[in-house]
C-alpha cells in the first residue's frame, strides 16, 4: 500500500513513526477522503500517533493521546483556560434545541408566553412592550437569584472561584 | 428604533435597550441583535426578538425562577469577554422549548447577559447535570383550559 498524505498539503509530515502507524493513518485518511468527496469542507490533516505521544496546535494547545483500548481512546487536552475545549456533541445539541425552539416559538407559545407557570392563560394577548435586562417587572426575575453564581460545590475547576 | 417582527408588527425599542450577542446564539451566529419583549405586566416569560431577522425570536426566561439550585459556573475568561466586573452585572436567560406538553429550558447552554453593556453571550455548561431539556412546567392542562374557551 503506497502511502498518501490526506491532505492537500503534501510537504507536511506526518508524525507518525513506524510502518504499522503510517498504513494505519493511510487507511484513516483514504476513508475521510472517500467520506468527503464532492463536499467543500476544510481538508483534514490526518495524523497517526501512538499511546502517550502529542500533537501540538499552534504554540500553545497539546493534545496527547493518554490511552487506547479498543475503539475508545482516550485524549488529554492541555490548552489555554480562554480556549474552551467542549466535546462537539455537546455544542450540537445546543445549536439544534435552539433551532427547534426557535421554530416552536410562534403562535402555539403565544398564550403560554405571557402566563406565570400554573396559571390558566386568557385570551391571545399580542401586545408586547420592551423590556430590560435590568428592570425586568417580575419581581422575581429582579432578584438575585438569577445571576450567575459561584458553584461553590461543584468539582469542576472551571467553576468560578471569584478571587478575594 | 423601529423594529420589525412577524410576531408583534412593528414596536418601538430605545436604542439603550438593545441587546448584543457578538458570537450570535448557536446555530443564529449571524444574527447578533436582540431586544426582549414582556408580553404581560407580570410575565416570566419574555420573547428574545431578533432585530436582524423580524422572524427569530426565541422565548426566554429567568431559569432560576424554575430551578432554585441553577448556577452557571463562569470562567473568569469568559467573564472577561462580556466585560463583566461584578457577577451582580450579570443575568441568566434560558431558552425556552416545548416537548411534549412540557415547556423545558435550555440549562446546557444559558445565554449571560451583562445588564451594563446589554452584551451576551450562550454560555457552553461542559457539566452534564444540566440537560438542553430541562422541565420547566408542564402546559397540558392549561393548553386545554384554553381551548375549551370559545373563541
Amino acid at each position: 500500500m503506497k502511502f498518501r498524505p490526506a491532505s492537500a498539503s503534501a510537504a507536511r509530515p506526518v508524525l507518525g513513526a513506524g510502518r504499522a502507524a503510517m498504513r494505519r493513518g493511510t487507511r484513516l485518511a483514504r476513508d475521510i477522503r472517500a467520506g468527503k468527496r464532492g463536499a467543500r469542507s476544510n481538508e483534514m490533516l490526518v495524523l497517526s500517533r501512538q499511546r502517550d505521544e502529542t500533537i501540538m496546535i499552534g504554540d500553545e494547545i497539546e493534545i496527547t493521546v493518554v490511552d487506547i483500548r479498543g475503539d475508545k481512546i482516550r485524549l488529554g487536552i492541555s490548552a489555554p483556560a480562554r480556549i474552551a475545549v467542549h466535546r462537539k456533541e455537546v455544542y450540537e445539541s445546543i445549536r439544534k434545541e435552539n433551532e427547534q425552539a426557535a421554530r416552536l416559538a410562534g403562535e402555539e407559545l403565544i398564550p403560554l408566553a405571557g402566563e406565570p407557570p400554573g396559571v390558566s392563560p386568557g385570551p391571545r394577548r399580542l401586545r408586547v412592550r420592551p423590556a430590560s435586562v435590568t428592570g425586568l417587572s417580575s419581581p422575581k426575575a429582579a432578584g438575585a437569584a438569577g445571576q450567575v453564581r459561584a458553584n461553590a460545590r461543584s468539582p469542576d475547576p472551571w467553576a468560578l472561584r471569584k478571587a478575594g | 428604533m423601529e423594529v420589525r417582527t412577524t410576531r408583534f408588527g412593528m414596536v418601538e425599542i430605545a436604542e439603550d435597550r438593545v441587546i448584543t450577542f457578538p458570537k450570535g446564539l448557536l446555530g443564529f451566529s449571524k444574527f447578533t441583535r436582540y431586544c426582549l419583549l414582556e408580553p404581560g405586566d407580570d410575565a416570566c416569560f419574555f420573547w428574545l426578538q431578533s432585530l436582524d431577522d423580524p422572524g427569530l425570536a426565541f422565548v426566554v426566561t429567568d431559569p432560576s425562577m424554575f430551578v432554585t439550585n441553577y448556577t452557571v459556573p463562569i470562567r473568569p475568561e469568559q467573564l472577561g469577554d462580556l466585560g463583566i466586573d461584578r457577577l451582580e452585572d450579570a443575568q441568566v436567560f434560558c431558552i425556552v422549548n416545548k416537548v411534549d406538553g412540557s415547556l423545558t429550558g435550555n440549562l446546557q447552554g444559558p445565554l449571560v447577559i451583562n445588564t451594563l453593556t446589554r452584551n451576551g453571550e450562550q454560555v457552553v455548561l461542559a457539566e452534564k447535570r444540566w440537560s438542553t431539556r430541562h422541565p420547566l412546567v408542564k402546559v397540558g392542562a392549561a393548553e386545554q383550559r384554553a381551548r375549551a374557551v370559545p373563541a
